[in-house]
């Protein structure tokens, strides 16, 4: 996956995750698998591994924020973008996204923060 | 050679005497990455018995390790004195994720060292407590696993002449605060009072347990201090429910004070030093004078306060000075730059008064932000963790761990002026500044906790994040695994930090606290490992976990093992 196909996957992603979180959990599958799960790495938050397509990973009215400015391809299937918010308890939670593909599609993303 | 009534000083003897203390054993002789390792000198007691030399010596900076074990310099030892799950007394077990660590000696007749340990246990991993990852289809027994593995413990440990400290199963005094219990008192203004609506508060005067348990502090008077820092997470990011959220959030994010040694005086949460992710509770407290508490908002651009009491501690009342925290003004620092150039980063601040209301103290971040005189550019910290006071000089030193714009941190050093915690200004400067130096193959990133010895040095754990470790796309990379260090805070190498050691995978270390001979540091290893859960680790086959220790070591294959946080006693071998 070039650059340029990275950024439009992070944009497709974040407006999914935002369009979920304001209604249908549905709209999650035209960038995800039916089976992709979201993790959570940051204090207080270890070992959470839920769905994706579940109000626990995308709460109703949560904000996904992405930095498309800093979007980057470390490995063949992963691609990582800054990001803040989600929906969770904590207001200060703002790291990088990290994307696994399945092809284009997400497997799972992990949420971390320093 | 240093004899015991030269090394022994107290809080009363003044910086000259330490210096020439040091100076009978050379240690501000050179530095340790810069020389050649300072001679380890044994101390000689008034008995005649020989005492290992102090920590601060007889080593050279180690290198970072990305090595799923405890490393630290030749001669020294470790061992694993408490794990999750393990029995500890009473029918009660170890919790998970220990933190901070306070030490209540206690008298042994036959003379073996011999205390008790007042552990945090600050938050669960569902993974490893019970294998359910989703907090949306937990179960309510798996959910009451993950209550009763957090909150602290009371362990009592021995060690038998120069043997390995070993958990001694207790009846007398082992026990557990959990998240739903014992019955705390909450004293305070916050309280508030339900009959006058102008000062109502969401804060009962009972609660139920304590969670989010970080580091914390000791009092003069023998208690120990936990702080509740990230509890407002459980009710949905661990799926405890809005059921739990609605009985106990008024009880959560206050400074816990327990008494490890008398099991039947009741728990209490002090609500004047405000509610906010307490990442600590330092006491300052001299005969006399009145109680000084610091305590920092461990969250971005979050602030460090001071609780000062209206009552004077006075060593004769004992326990009773608890009533201290029970009346009091609480303030928040702000820090003027000594100028606008970024680089100096060292200046000037006062305290201003935090309104000891209610609705103040249930919320300081946001009544501070509220007031006419508040500005982000001098009042946000890049996360204030723990804090530690130079009993030489009354000075504080506080950790900022990192930020968006600093991902490696700080420690810094407040000099009230007058050297009185209670004065209403300071001066302050960053000490020791986070990150690589490729040219020394030295550095530090995320300072967390901190911890004096008594020759004068600051000792300092890491916690980056087990996701940044080892990642060489992240500028932690250098760092290896999350590291124990010690630094010097005056002298030629002031501000240098010397790594002592290296932490298992994904771990971080927390709580470091002596003995009072210092011939043993205990350290709890909190979260090895906990990257298992969101890499794809399957419960119940140990070969995808990512750490194996104490019981394996990933590093080398050896013995593939469910990952343990652990308390550990460092001593010398």
């Amino acid at each position: 996956m070039d650059d340029r196909a990275a950024v439009e996957l992070v944009r497709r992603f974040a407006d999914a995750f935002n369009a979920a979180a304001e209604g249908d959990l549905a709209a999650l599958a035209a960038v995800a698998t039916p089976t992709a799960v979201a993790g959570y790495l940051v204090e207080s938050h270890a070992g959470v591994v839920a769905p994706l397509a579940s109000r626990t990973s995308v709460p109703a009215g949560a904000r996904l924020d992405v930095d498309l400015e800093r979007v980057t391809v470390p490995a063949p299937g992963m691609v990582v973008a800054g990001f803040t918010g989600h929906g969770f308890a904590r207001e200060d939670f703002r790291g990088d996204a990290e994307l696994h593909l399945d092809g284009k599609r997400v497997t799972r993303v992990l949420f971390r923060a320093p | 050679m240093l004899r015991e009534r030269d090394a022994e000083i107290t809080g009363t003897v003044g910086r000259r005497v330490f210096i020439k203390g040091l100076a009978a054993t050379g240690a501000l002789v050179g530095g340790l990455a810069a020389g050649p390792a300072l001679a380890a000198d044994a101390a000689t007691t008034r008995s005649g018995r020989r005492r290992p030399p102090p920590f601060s010596q007889g080593w050279t900076s180690q290198p970072g390790l990305f090595v799923d074990d405890v490393s630290l310099p030749d001669g020294f030892a470790y061992d694993v004195v408490a794990s999750y799950r393990d029995p500890i007394g009473g029918g009660e077990t170890f919790g998970y994720n220990n933190d901070f660590i306070a030490y209540f000696p206690l008298v042994d007749e036959r003379g073996h060292q011999e205390g008790l340990l007042w552990v945090n246990h600050e938050y669960p991993d569902p993974f490893f407590i019970h294998g359910n990852t989703d907090p949306a289809t937990k179960t309510p027994g798996q959910i009451a696993l993950e209550q009763y593995a957090v909150g602290g413990a009371v362990i009592r440990v021995q060690r038998k002449g120069d043997g390995p400290w070993k958990l001694k199963r207790d009846r007398r005094y082992a026990r557990r605060i959990t998240g739903t219990g014992p019955r705390i008192r909450m004293t305070g203004a916050g309280v508030g009072d339900p009959g006058n609506p102008a000062r109502w508060a969401p804060v009962p005067d009972w609660t139920d347990g304590s969670v989010a348990n970080c580091a914390g502090g000791i009092s003069a008077w023998g208690t120990a201090l936990s702080a509740e820092e990230n509890w407002a997470d459980y009710a949905t990011t661990y799926g405890w429910g809005p059921d739990f959220a609605a009985v106990n959030n008024g009880g959560l994010g206050w400074v816990l004070e327990v008494d490890p040694m008398d099991p039947d005086w009741t728990p209490r949460k002090h609500t004047n030093l405000g509610r906010l992710r307490h990442e600590n509770a330092t006491v300052w407290a001299r005969e006399g004078k009145h109680l000084v508490v610091y305590t920092g908002d461990d969250a971005r651009d979050k602030f460090l306060y001071k609780y000062v009491s209206s009552g004077r501690y006075r060593r004769a009342h004992g326990r009773r000075n608890s009533r201290l925290f029970e009346d009091g003004q609480l303030w928040v620092a702000e820090f003027a730059p000594a100028s606008q150039d970024e680089t100096v980063r060292s200046g000037t601040g006062r305290w201003h008064q935090v309104e000891m209301s209610p609705s103040a103290l249930v919320d300081p971040d946001t009544w501070v932000r509220a007031q006419p005189w508040f500005n982000p550019a001098t009042f946000q910290l890049n996360r204030p963790e723990d804090a530690e006071i130079d009993r030489f000089d009354n000075s504080l030193y506080t950790a900022l761990t990192n930020n968006t714009d600093d991902p490696h941190g700080s420690i810094r050093r407040l000099a009230e002026e007058g050297r009185d915690p209670t004065a209403d200004t300071f001066t302050w400067s960053d000490v020791a500044v986070g990150g690589p130096d490729p040219a020394q193959a030295r550095g530090f990133s995320s300072p967390d906790n901190l911890v004096f010895d008594r020759l004068g040095n600051l000792w300092m754990v890491t916690d980056i994040s087990s996701s940044s470790l080892n990642d060489p796309a992240r500028p932690y990379a250098y760092h290896r695994n999350n590291g124990i260090f010690m630094i010097r805070v005056g002298g030629p190498d002031a501000g240098v930090a010397f790594r002592f050691g290296s932490v298992p995978n994904e771990a971080e270390s927390t709580g470091p606290i002596w003995t009072p001979r210092e011939d043993t540091m205990f350290l709890a290893i909190q979260h090895p490992g906990e990257e298992t859960s969101v890499r794809g680790g399957v419960r119940g086959d140990p070969t995808t976990y990512t750490s194996y220790w104490p019981h394996g070591n990933k590093t080398t294959g050896e013995n593939p093992s469910e990952p343990l946080p652990s308390v550990i006693a460092i001593r010398r071998s």
